[in-house]
């Protein structure tokens, strides 16, 4: 470099700016009066910083080319001459305190005229620190930094706001990050979870799970169980509607709103039964991109913070006609007022923090139409007997589709296939998830193990979306399967894709995806996992989520429940398991068939 | 006036009409640049009881406005205790209404106005910012413009705004020294 002798800083310095929305650290490096390329210690993204102009006269924002890495990370990462951002956040994760230079804490807000400030940049690092040693004993799965920050973060807003609306991607953890905020509210009094009724199971299986020290009742109406600290109230939206009286007479210390979009209208009778709650904290948790949508924004604000969000002309006027209008200050403006109160973040801001592939393993409920026909298949079955040897073999088999058709869909045994929603638990789970992914503009793929179950998957797609979906299944030539393929991957291709997981479950690249579910479950997880890579290949630029469909208290949670068992194993022959269950006597059989009451 | 960033709440609104006092038969020449200073982020509040002191940057030179505001009366104090409910008050334009109708207006009266800016008119254009600048956070919580008379220590059930914890969250760009970007000042 021939102008070192001129000027002192034209060398390369490594810089680390800290995000405080992910808990992460962004390097970059200065070069010649410039920003340089970025450290090659991983995959480069764009951040917006303040960065100086050239001759050091003034600061600006600029997209700076950076990479993104955890706080664990920053100790023992090579860095080139790092620079005096990097030495001093260094020494904050040993425990110290110097002061930081702004390159440390060069953070712009929304309208681009202003920096994070040195303190709020280091209290956010103390605070979130010490929740990430506290989460370590209050929880029982390990949080990822921006899942840390997530729960300091509520925390924060609810002591200085009262309520918090936590928007990231579907996927990025926003049930455990709310569950870990709510397990440092226990001591304070009684909280409720209100979501989506296909939901309430999973929140239970959750919070058993990461939060064993919690009490979480499921409450279907009727007199409120007895509360109190400790105890996590867990109901969906339309026991809420309904019964709305009963949790209205409690002063609850949190109160959770999962998948908070449905309040989206603040005149239907559920959005004012939610009102009516008493909480000292809201949390409204939602996954859909909530600046598309302003009204709907407003009515989430106006649930978690009525105080700062309370008139919606106003918030009209302010906002939504002149960003309908095209206005970038306006939504600039937006992004800067709903800030305190809003978190959201994406699955490609915090890629550097999350592995390629994310698994949502949800619980599903059983309707009572489901129960009772799955209690009455197993009668039978214990009526008429296993039978022995090989007979005994293929009557076990049966038994065990017929019980898992029931999981997926009670028309699918009893062939009464009118109205298709509101009967199966794992349906209507499963449905939200696919208008998320729409909402979302994220391809979605649907694997099940049964021609009957895919076919019902397509046509209640076309009911309920109006999508005409592919279904990719063994009865198809060659040319037909190679269609499918060439037009799911092109760009305005099919929105859902349903396979059969025997036909599509290998061979098949389809990038274009980003997003699988199981929609039931099989034996041997390696083949689910094949299944799952059609997605996550060379080619594909995004995080891959797999959602897998349990139906609680079923066979299906034995199955899901070999699957942790077995998972080192790949190559285990596909049929061993069930093998497994014919050497059983008929009692340990059926034991394991039969539904296990909760609670 | 044409620009409804400012002042869009009632409670906002008060504050405009410091700036843009209904008396005022001439258009002032200085509000503008003094929207536009507060739109930039170059006005720094920060709050100590009824005591709102401002960093206002303008081109190369600072100025530093203090602004003292009256305590609210006695009997606005009560009218607003009365009709807010719950831990939460919901400061809305009906109910600054309810509480005019009430015979309490609760627009602020400043004690005093002071600006180190050798400009020495009554109206400097750093002040006139300010007003714009209160407005727009009131705006944003309308609860800063009754904790800014006293209101929240007066009523003392009340906790306390969160302009505190807001104002030091973002500094102004302008505000920072570019020559300590990578190092640190002092």
């Amino acid at each position: 470099m021939g102008t070192r002798q001129q000027l002192p800083e034209a060398r390369s310095d490594s810089q680390a700016t800290y995000l405080p929305d992910r808990h992460m650290f962004a390097l970059w490096t200065w070069s010649d009066g410039a920003v340089g390329a970025a450290p090659p210690v991983g995959d480069v993204q764009t951040v917006p910083l303040v960065v100086p102009t050239p001759d050091l006269g003034r600061l600006k924002v600029s997209d700076v080319d950076c990479v993104l890495i955890e706080p664990d990370r920053l100790v023992t990462v090579p860095l080139d001459s790092p620079g005096r951002s990097v030495d001093v956040w260094r020494s904050w994760i040993a425990g110290g305190e110097s002061a930081l230079p702004i390159a440390a804490h060069a953070i712009p807000d929304a309208t681009g005229v202003a920096v994070t400030t040195a303190e709020h940049a280091s209290g956010v690092f103390r605070r979130t620190t010490a929740v990430g040693a506290e989460m370590r004993t209050a929880l029982t799965a390990k949080l990822r930094p921006y899942q840390v920050r997530g729960v300091s973060w509520l925390r924060e807003t609810i002591e200085t706001h009262g309520g918090a609306v936590l928007a990231d991607e579907m996927g990025l953890g926003k049930t455990l990050q709310a569950i870990g905020c709510v397990a440092g509210r226990a001591e304070k009094g009684p909280q409720l979870v209100v979501c989506p009724t296909s939901l309430v199971a999973n929140w239970a299986h959750e919070i058993a799970r990461f939060a064993p020290d919690l009490r979480a009742t499921i409450w279907r109406g009727g007199p409120l169980p007895e509360v109190d600290n400790g105890t996590v109230v867990l109901t969906g939206y339309p026991t809420l509607r309904t019964h709305s009286p009963a949790p209205a007479g409690i002063q609850w210390s949190t109160a959770v709103f999962d998948e908070a979009q449905v309040l989206k209208n603040p005149r239907t009778q559920v959005s004012k039964a939610a009102r009516t709650i008493a909480a000292d904290a809201r949390i409204a948790l939602t996954g859909t991109p909530v600046e598309n949508h302003l009204d709907e924004l407003w009515a989430l604000l106006n649930l978690v913070a009525p105080h700062l969000f309370g008139n919606r002309a106003q918030f009209r006027r302010r906002f939504v006609r002149q960003i309908a209008d095209g206005s970038r200050a306006a939504s600039a403006r937006l992004r800067g007022a709903i800030e305190p109160v809003v978190l959201m973040r994406k699955k490609s801001q915090v890629a550097g923090s999350l592995p390629p592939k994310i698994h949502a393993d949800l619980i599903c409920y059983l309707t009572e139409e489901q129960e009772s026909l799955y209690d009455r298949l197993l009668e039978q079955v214990i009526d008429d007997g296993f039978g022995s040897g090989a007979q005994r073999q293929t009557k076990v088999l049966a038994v065990l589709t017929s019980l898992k058709q029931v999981c997926n869909h009670p028309g699918l045994i009893t062939d009464d296939l009118g109205e298709l929603s509101g009967r199966s638990g794992k349906l209507d789970l499963c449905t939200d998830i696919v208008a998320n992914n729409l909402e979302n503009d994220s391809p979605t793929l649907v694997f099940t193990q049964y021609r009957q179950t895919g076919e019902l998957l397509v046509r209640h797609f076309a009911e309920t979306f109006g999508l005409s979906t592919p279904f990719f299944h063994g009865g198809l030539n060659q040319e037909q399967r190679a269609d499918i393929v060439r037009r799911f991957q092109s760009e305005d291709g099919p929105k859902v894709l349903v396979l059969s997981l025997k036909a599509g479950g290998t061979g098949l690249t389809l990038t274009r995806a980003a997003d699988v579910i199981h929609f039931d479950r099989w034996w041997n997880p390696a083949v689910e996992a094949q299944a799952s890579d059609r997605v996550h290949r060379i080619g594909q630029t995004r995080t891959v989520t797999v959602t897998t469909l349990t139906t609680g208290t079923t066979v299906e949670e034995h199955i899901a429940a070999m699957h942790d068992r077995k998972s080192a194993l790949s190559d285990i022959a596909d049929m061993s398991s069930v093998a497994e269950l014919t050497r059983l006597d008929d009692d340990r059989l059926i034991e394991v068939l039969r539904r296990k009451r909760v609670n | 006036m044409a620009d409804h960033d400012y002042g869009y709440t009632k409670w906002g609104k008060d504050w405009v009409r410091f700036a843009e006092s209904l008396r005022q038969t001439r258009p002032d020449p200085q509000l503008p640049s003094a929207r536009r200073m507060a739109r930039d982020g170059k006005v720094q509040i920060t709050f100590d009881g009824r005591t709102v002191r401002a960093v206002v940057h303008r081109g190369r030179g600072t100025s530093v406005v203090t602004i003292e505001v009256a305590p609210m009366s006695a009997g606005a104090t009560a009218e607003i205790s009365r009709q807010l409910s719950g831990i939460q008050p919901l400061l809305t334009d009906d109910l600054y209404r309810t509480i005019v109708d009430a015979g309490h207006p609760p627009a602020p009266v400043l004690d005093s106005v002071d600006c180190s800016c050798p400009a020495g008119t009554p109206r400097c254009a750093h002040e006139l910012a300010v007003y714009y600048d209160m407005a727009r956070r009131i705006d944003d919580d309308p609860r800063i413009a009754l904790d800014v008379q006293g209101f929240f220590l007066a009523s003392a059930g009340g906790g306390r705004a969160p302009a505190e914890a807001t104002a030091q969250r973002w500094t102004a760009l302008n505000s920072l020294d570019p020559a300590v970007y990578f190092t640190v000042a002092g």
